[in-house]
């Protein structure tokens, strides 16, 4: 069973619509058949009464002179003119049948006091009485009719014809101007359900919907964009705190870090010499999260710059791994398939930064001693770069949300440290530099992270 | 002259009678009934129209003149008393000779008025008056409404010719019902 909470708006309109219009249209042909039906029954009524009329008239000389076959005549005569009356009678004054004729083929009505003047109805015929009176008033018989509604059939038909098709129209008619109509209410509403759809995949929250007019929706949309702008705002202010804070947390720890560093030159007691290597592994980490962190409040105002220049990108793999190497002690990093020889136009820091990521990535969500690949694929317009692991994988509803902002596959986030951000931050400077990043991956089988980069103006190297 | 009269007396027994008989057989007063029915209802349907003083609009009586004895002077005289030909009263007689005839307007002639039809032609030539008889044969001897029986039913047949003749128009409502129309 569908309940009518299921039908859509749009759909609820129209059927309104459609259902008001049927039930006002059947009320005026209910109203229109029957005063049609009543007004053929009066008429018949009184044409009949008058024909009796005549009939009586003509007969009162017959009567008097007892001339039966002259009233027969008369009957006979009249019922030409008159073709619905199938039978007729002439009674005299004590009630005795004077003259009577039935049409050919049909039953013989006997017609039963009192003869006075009336008329009724059954389901065929009309029945009239009508006394024969003379100019004194005096009453010489009766006339009685049977008549065929012949024509009530035929009314009824056409009237019903005459329904159906504009019922029809009418509904036809209802549906387009409620389709039409609808277009006002439900499009504005799909529409801002579409923004809001769209806000939510890509996290702009400056998108305003159009606010057309003042109705009740034009008053949910604009509410609704002033709730985003509520929400623009919020945000705005969170990267502001996050950028003023990673400016200010970074001045001092670059000069522990310093100062770590020259500790660590100079000689100690091993302990204290493992002491100081510890403090200054902790450091580093906390002086690249807040260099990532640095990196998203840039991206997020706008202000990254890149610092275009030609360059080759089998350099840039191989510098990258050597890099990568030095700190992931645990896996193997191996360049696999042949060279590509080719140059690319782009930000070499930022380029080895989104590498060293994936990089990093593979290794810390990988286990020890596993091998990690890097490849490049060319074709004419642009070159791949993939890093493939074998580790813990990534569910397939995951693939699109690990490159947002502070987003942490649900599996990684109590084992293994991380802020969310390495994937965000390359996925920008990849779209910086008009590239794609994506990744192939799935549950416990490894994955493969991959980005490519347009080869414009390309030349090979020699 | 004694056989004579015996054979004359003898003879008119029969014949009253015979004719006692045939009273008996017939209703007569059912038939003279209808016929005086009948004779009122003609005057609906017949307009003296030469002679403005027997017009049917005046206020003098119509008069109705039965000649001979007839079973017609007691239903007509029962209808005179309570109903009126048009505004008029109507006024019924019996009288035994044409000579009594004067200015009635409607001149019923019985069966047994000896003279028959002929002795009323003559006297009435072309008058006003309206002649009614009740034998076969007469309507072609001039009368202008003659009743006869047929089929067990009373009828009627009409000469238009000698009652045109007479300045009496008779309506076609009642000579559509006329057996015989002689023009
Ligand atoms: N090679 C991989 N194998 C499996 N899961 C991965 C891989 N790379 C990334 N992920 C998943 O994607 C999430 C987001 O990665 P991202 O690099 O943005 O953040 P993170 O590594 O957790 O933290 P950090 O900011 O330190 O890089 C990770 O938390 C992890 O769940
Ligand atoms: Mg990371």
């Amino acid at each position: 069973m569908i309940g009518l909470r299921d039908f859509s708006i749009k759909n609820k309109l129209v059927l309104m619509q459609v259902l008001t219009c049927v039930l006002v249209l059947g009320l005026c042909f209910a109203a229109f058949v029957i005063t049609d039906i009543n007004g053929y029954k009066g008429r018949k009524v009184a044409s009949t009464i008058s024909f009796a009329q005549v009939i009586g008239s003509n007969s009162i000389s017959a009567i008097q002179f007892l001339d039966n076959e002259a009233a027969e005549k008369t009957l006979f005569d009249l019922q030409e003119v008159e073709t619905d009356v199938v039978n007729a009678s002439i009674v005299d004054s004590r009630g005795k049948i004077f003259a009577a004729y039935t049409r050919p083929n049909q039953t013989t009505h006997v017609f039963k006091p009192p003869f006075r003047n009336r008329h009724w109805f059954d389901d065929q015929y009309l029945y009239v009485y009508k006394n024969i009176v003379d100019q004194q008033g005096q009453i010489f018989g009766t006339v009685c009719l049977q008549v065929e509604l012949s024509q009530l059939e035929a009314i009824k038909k056409q009237k019903f014809e005459i329904a159906f098709v504009l019922l029809f129209v009418g509904i036809a008619l209802a549906f387009l101007i409620a389709y039409l109509n609808q277009r006002y209410i439900s499009a504005p509403i799909l529409n801002l359900v579409n923004v809001m759809k769209q806000i939510r995949e890509n996290s702009d929250y400056s998108r305003h919907v159009d606010v057309i007019g003042k109705d009740e929706i034009s008053i949910l949309s604009s509410e609704f964009n002033n709730l985003m702008d509520e929400v623009a705002n919020s945000h705005r202010k969170k990267d502001e705190f996050i950028g003023i804070a990673s400016h200010e947390l970074k001045t001092p720890l670059t000069s522990v870090k310093l100062y770590l560093d020259a500790l660590s030159k100079m000689k100690h007691e091993p302990l204290v010499h493992t002491f100081i290597l510890k403090s200054k592994d902790g450091v580093k980490k906390l002086h690249n999260l807040i260099l990532d962190l640095l990196d998203v409040s840039k991206i997020e105002s706008g202000q990254l710059q890149l610092n275009h220049k030609d360059l080759s990108i089998d350099d840039l793999i191989d510098e990258c791994i050597q890099d990568a190497q030095m700190n992931i002690v645990n896996h193997t990093i191996l360049r696999e398939g042949t060279k590509c020889d080719k140059i690319i136009h782009g930000d070499r820091d930022r380029l080895e930064q989104v590498l060293i990521n994936l990089l990093s990535n593979a290794a810390k969500y990988s286990p020890n001693g596993t091998s990690i690949a890097v490849k490049t694929v060319t074709s004419d317009n642009d070159i791949t770069v993939s890093v493939t692991d074998s580790g813990i994988g990534i569910a397939g509803s995951e693939h699109k949300k690990i490159f947002g902002r502070f987003y942490r596959a649900k599996d990684s986030n109590s084992v293994i440290s991380g802020f969310g951000l390495g994937l965000y931050i390359c996925s920008q400077i990849i779209k910086r530099h008009k590239g794609k990043i994506g990744v192939d991956s799935q549950e416990g089988k490894g994955s493969t992270f991959y980005f490519t980069l347009p080869l414009n103006g390309e030349q090979k190297l020699s | 002259m004694r056989i004579k009269q015996f054979i004359f007396i003898f003879l008119t027994s029969i014949l009253v009678l015979s004719n006692y008989a045939f009273q008996v057989r017939q209703p007569q007063g059912q038939e003279y009934n209808l016929k005086a029915a009948f004779l009122y209802r003609f005057l609906d349907y017949v307009e003296w129209n030469n002679n403005s003083s027997w017009n049917n609009t005046t206020e003098d009586p119509l008069r109705i003149a039965i000649l001979g004895e007839s079973g017609l002077y007691g239903p007509l005289m029962e209808i005179s008393r309570d109903k009126k030909a048009g505004t008029r009263t109507i006024r019924v007689r019996q009288i035994n000779s044409v000579s009594e005839i004067g200015s009635s307007q409607v001149i019923f002639v019985s069966r047994n008025y000896k003279y028959g039809i002929d002795a009323v032609l003559n006297r009435m030539l072309d008058k006003p008056a309206l002649i009614i008889s009740e034998q076969k044969g007469d309507v072609e001897k001039g009368s202008h409404i003659n009743f006869l029986i047929a089929d067990n039913k009373l009828k009627f047949e009409v000469n238009l010719k000698t009652a045109a003749r007479s300045g009496i128009k008779i309506g076609s409502q009642l000579l559509q019902h006329a057996t015989l129309i002689k023009k």
